[in-house]
């Protein structure tokens, strides 16, 4: 029974820390205001502090989780619906998806080497710049931990959107293209959302890198994991 | 438009204000998502197939759009509503996270740290490469454009 009610409370938590974060990015267009910062610090802050067990939390959040894999099959619409561009710059978007993934694996794969981070934290890293749903399908194929790669995940797409800006003036990257993919291939949906806010172009074509980038890596993942071992 | 709507709509009592029709017809549309994802799931374990029911049905459904066997706005507006709360949905797992506490304690700066190298050289490495790329891809592009009108 109290199991339950913990539940409840868990599932309804989860929902208004949504809710209410997204609620509060169109007031304050903040970047520390951006729900993917906010609502899992808030949630995550009352589970600590009340001492909520995990299974708790889990009892029926679990069904959003759920939710995950129909969303990886919606992302079916946005390619159909930009075929066109696809067709437009099919050599820059697909050679631009593979230098991002081997790049992201790559990069991820020297943190590993260079540092002397547990197995767990640096297997789970190998998936960081792919969109979640797709990371977490793809992380077990290199010993990831789901929990950890979905926490890593997310830091490199708000690592992403903080440092695009900067490097891309340092670094003189001017076309819309050029900066649309690297945001989607190195930040995922992160990087779209902020792709975005640049421009229109950028934003769908981060999405599309995005979504490419996602589904390469659960094709390769076992390649991939073959090979960095 | 009104008469291209698809069969879906018309499940949907029409006495109803605008707002609410959109609002149970993506509804619909996103449990169609969900029963389509769990067939795929089911397929996939059944041929043991390598790739996880979701990407197969992302596949599959581009497919359909392509041959045009399902028309595209009997799942656009489900499909955005799943794609633009995907947040909502690593909630649960990021929050589990909690459970490798201690780790992160010892091990957060020098992982931060590290990502953020990382990050840096797949962001500008990326848009590098692209930028040189789309330059050389634009203009053969053009070439062609200009041959074929020249013919």
């Amino acid at each position: 029974m109290s199991l339950s009610l913990w539940g409840g409370f868990c599932l309804a938590l989860t929902l208004m820390g949504y809710y209410s974060s997204k609620a509060l990015y169109r007031r304050q267009q903040k970047i520390w205001f951006a729900p993917i910062v906010i609502a899992p610090l808030m949630i995550l802050l009352v589970v600590v502090t009340l001492n909520i067990p995990l299974a708790d939390y889990f009892k029926y959040t679990h069904w959003l989780a759920a939710l995950l894999a129909p969303a990886t099959i919606a992302f079916a619409v946005p390619i159909y619906r930009e075929r066109a561009l696809i067709k437009q710059y099919p050599i820059t978007l697909s050679v631009g998806v593979m230098v991002g993934l081997l790049l992201g694996i790559g990069s991820s794969w020297l943190v590993g080497y260079f540092t002397t981070l547990p197995a767990e934290l640096s297997n789970s890293l190998m998936v960081r710049s792919v969109s979640t749903p797709f990371a977490l399908e793809a992380t077990s194929a290199f010993g990831g931990v789901p929990e950890l790669t979905a926490m890593l995940v997310l830091i490199t797409g708000v690592m992403g959107m903080l440092i695009c800006e900067p490097l891309f003036k340092v670094a003189k990257i001017r076309s819309s293209v050029a900066k649309g993919v690297a945001l989607g291939a190195s930040a995922h949906g992160v990087g779209a959302a902020k792709a975005s806010e640049i421009g229109r172009q950028e934003g769908v074509i981060a999405s599309l890198t995005m979504i490419f980038t996602g589904i390469a890596m659960v094709i390769m993942a076992p390649v991939f994991a073959y090979i960095v071992n | 438009m009104a008469a291209k709507q698809s069969s879906m709509a018309l499940m949907i009592p029409s006495n109803l204000s605008p707002k609410t029709q959109f609002h149970l017809q993506r509804m619909l549309q996103v449990a169609l998502f969900c029963a389509f994802a769990w067939a795929c799931q089911v397929i996939a374990t059944e041929i043991n197939s390598p790739l996880p029911g979701s990407v197969i049905g992302l596949g599959l459904l581009l497919a359909l759009l392509s041959l045009k066997w399902v028309p595209e706005q009997t799942v656009s507006s489900g499909a955005a509503w799943l794609i633009g709360d995907l947040l909502l949905f690593f909630i649960p797992p990021v929050v589990a996270v909690i459970k490798y506490q201690a780790l992160l304690k010892d091990f957060g700066l020098v992982l931060v740290s590290s990502m953020l190298v990382a990050s840096t050289i797949v962001l500008l490495g990326t848009a590098f490469t692209v930028d040189r790329l789309f330059k050389l891809e634009r203009k053969h592009r053009l070439k062609l454009q200009l041959t074929q009108g020249a013919n």
